[in-house]
């Protein structure tokens, strides 16, 4: 079964919208797949660093800034969030999901989590590291930023686990007090339908419920952009963004 | 606004802001000073009679905090009321439902009982009063209530996340082998990070921490516990190494050691805390009516000669010990003046009515502590009180005239017999 899709460009952006051929899957739902790709924003960036001011015997001299990365390749925009607005909730399943503290440097830096999740934080370094993590969102039209979690990971090796910051949908924003450089975001979801891209842009997310949503895409740099998107059981929709100035 | 409008303005704010403390008077005398290292002792907090959640409450809440909170924390809760220019640290921001000294664990909020006792007990080293002075239980209730209403998510926040209480056991005795066990803690759990080797602050990160208004902050001075934000009694240190303080990059580090190692790691904090240290002489700086006569009559200052009596007189929480120093006419007396309330706004000064041309200090706070030497040959009763930092003279004078003291429980009686 071959099927065209509808997709709206919205906000007016100018968005470079593909019709892929649909598949019938194996699993139930929907599957969405594309490229987010940085283009409209001008030259890409090459590579970025940040210094690194203290335990440089650990961190080494400098690490990776990992706030905009740019494929040569395909202008490919890693680390953006792709997540169906709308979609229906799965509860409080068991899930878990982690971070670590690695070379003076969170991996991964960012990733989507289910509320009701467990977090696990590691420390793969012999220096002191705290994870220190910021909900952030709009209450009543105003803005609140808010410590859910600061814990120190003082040896090599330690592990702690909180539910604590995943009890909320929204941004959470990760630092390291000790180490003024890094930096990770987790975005927390009731429902599991997300993907994060790859160094390529690419993206792909499974067994989406039919239905039509915004399709929203957010990276820390860049913003939100969005496109509608309408399904049906068995699609395969190929959505590709462009985030433009 | 021009500097000098803006010195007026701050006079203003230091020295008649603080009024409203005015309404009780009643001073305790029992509060014993260990001078050496902990002054900051607020004596018993008294929780009883609750009071509960209500619209009277809130209503209740709502005038003792524009009464009283809102000069610094500012009428909508968000830490900019007229007086925070001149504090430092800042007053805190309600908004964000964010709390250093809790009982909770890192990240969520402060019980109510946590609340009462921070505006109860006030802060060290930071402007905060004790209220206990001034309000009633009931109005410190009445606070806690309302002050949880700038942050709209203080409910629904409970039911997702409900309150641990962190439990602290009995402190041990502790001894030079618990310190020296606390010392390899230190060096394990790596406090140094931050607070330094030596435990003065100087840490490799000490630098770059900010706190979460992205304001730079420096680390604790583990050799100076009387500045402790939560206290400096053991089962504070115990306690703010459970919970770190929300606001601020001090993580949590519960779990990290086991009950008995975390006691020696406090044994050993405890050990850095140095004796304060010795005051400087300072010579009277801003007497109304300065006597430069009195000056080359060599009564006051170094000049004078070894005291006859040394009085150590404590500046803290917005209150002075003694209430009362005796002397004889004739002797030298040098009052040592110690106070843990720092920063910019929490400034105090030091004044005896009828030897302000002697004793007139102000900036008592900076490099504190300070002291002053002076010949004591008037007899008489005089008051002594708090002239503030920013005070030239006359407006300390003409409140004191009326009956009024820029810091009012900051003031007593000079007896020369």
């Amino acid at each position: 079964m071959r099927k065209k899709f509808i997709i709206i460009c919205s906000l007016g952006l100018m968005v470079a919208s593909t019709l892929g051929p649909g598949v019938l899957p194996a699993q139930a739902g929907a599957t969405i797949k594309g490229v987010v790709q940085y283009s409209g924003q001008g030259p890409a960036p090459g590579e970025r660093w940040l210094k690194v001011t203290k335990n440089v015997d650990i961190c080494g001299k400098r690490v990776r800034d990992e706030t905009l990365l740019v494929s040569a390749d395909n202008d490919g925009l890693k680390n953006a969030v792709i997540s169906v607005e709308g979609a229906p909730a799965k509860e409080s399943q068991p899930f878990q999901i982690s971070i670590d503290n690695n070379d003076c440097v969170f991996a991964p830096h960012v990733q989507t989590g289910l509320r009701g999740g467990t977090l696990l934080i590691k420390s793969s370094d012999e220096v002191l590291h705290n994870t220190h993590i910021f909900w952030q969102g709009k209450v009543d039209g105003t803005q609140i930023e808010k410590t859910v979690l600061n814990l120190s990971l003082s040896m090599k090796g330690a592990e702690k686990k909180s539910r604590r910051p995943l009890l909320r949908n929204g941004l959470l924003s990760v630092k390291c007090d000790a180490h003024e450089w890094m930096s990770a975001y987790m975005l927390v979801f009731d429902h599991p339908y997300t993907a994060v891209t790859d160094g390529q842009g690419a993206f792909e997310m499974k067994n989406v419920p039919p239905g039509t949503y915004r399709l929203k895409v957010w990276h820390e740099k860049l913003g939100e952009i969005e496109k509608e998107v309408t399904l049906q059981e068995g699609d395969l929709a190929e959505v590709n963004f462009v985030y433009s100035k | 606004m021009n500097t000098k409008r803006k010195l007026i303005l701050t006079i203003f704010f230091i020295a008649v802001a603080p009024m409203g403390l005015l309404g009780a008077r009643a001073l305790t005398k029992d509060r014993g000073r260990d001078l050496a290292i902990y002054p900051y002792k607020v004596g018993e907090i008294v929780y009883q009679p609750r009071v509960k959640a209500s619209q009277e409450a809130m209503e209740n809440g709502k005038k003792v905090y524009e009464m009283n909170c809102a000069r610094c924390h500012g009428l909508k809760g968000d830490g900019t009321g007229p007086l925070a220019f001149v504090l430092e640290p800042k007053p805190l921001d309600f908004r964000n439902g964010t709390f250093k000294l809790r009982s909770t664990e890192s990240g969520q909020l402060p019980s109510d009982e946590d609340l009462f006792r921070t505006i109860a007990a006030g802060i060290p080293g930071s402007g905060m009063p004790a209220w206990k002075k001034k309000l009633s239980v009931q109005e410190i209730w009445q606070s806690v209530h309302y002050i949880k209403g700038f942050y709209p998510l203080w409910e629904q926040d409970l039911k997702l996340d409900p309150l641990k209480m962190i439990t602290i056991a009995e402190a041990p005795e502790f001894d030079q082998d618990t310190v020296a066990k606390g010392k390899a803690l230190y060096i394990k759990v790596k406090c140094g990070q931050c607070h330094g080797d030596t435990g003065v602050g100087d840490g490799p990160s000490a630098g770059t921490l900010k706190d979460d208004w992205g304001k730079k902050i420096l680390p604790g001075d583990m050799t100076k516990p009387w500045f402790f934000r939560g206290g400096s009694k053991p089962a504070d240190i115990y306690r703010g190494f459970d919970t770190g303080l929300n606001g601020t990059p001090m993580p949590s580090f519960k779990g990290d050691l086991s009950d008995t190692e975390q006691w020696h790691l406090v044994s050993y904090i405890l050990s850095l805390a140095k004796g304060r240290p010795e005051p400087q002489l300072v010579e009277a700086q801003k007497g109304p009516e300065i006597s430069e006569g009195l000056r080359r009559a060599s009564e006051i200052g170094s000049r004078v000669g070894k005291p006859d009596v040394v009085v150590n007189l404590v500046q803290d929480g917005w209150e002075t010990w003694p209430k009362e120093i005796r002397v004889k006419k004739g002797q030298v007396v040098e009052i040592r003046i110690w106070t843990t309330d720092n920063g910019v706004g929490a400034g105090h000064g030091f004044a005896i009515d009828g030897y302000e041309d002697r004793v007139f200090v102000n900036g008592i706070t900076m490099d504190s502590p300070k002291a002053i030497r002076f010949v004591a040959n008037r007899p008489g009763e005089f008051d002594f009180y708090c002239s503030t930092q920013c005070d030239p003279g006359q407006l300390s004078i003409t409140m004191k005239n009326m009956g009024i003291w820029g810091h009012p429980f900051m003031g007593g009686t000079f007896i020369v017999e």
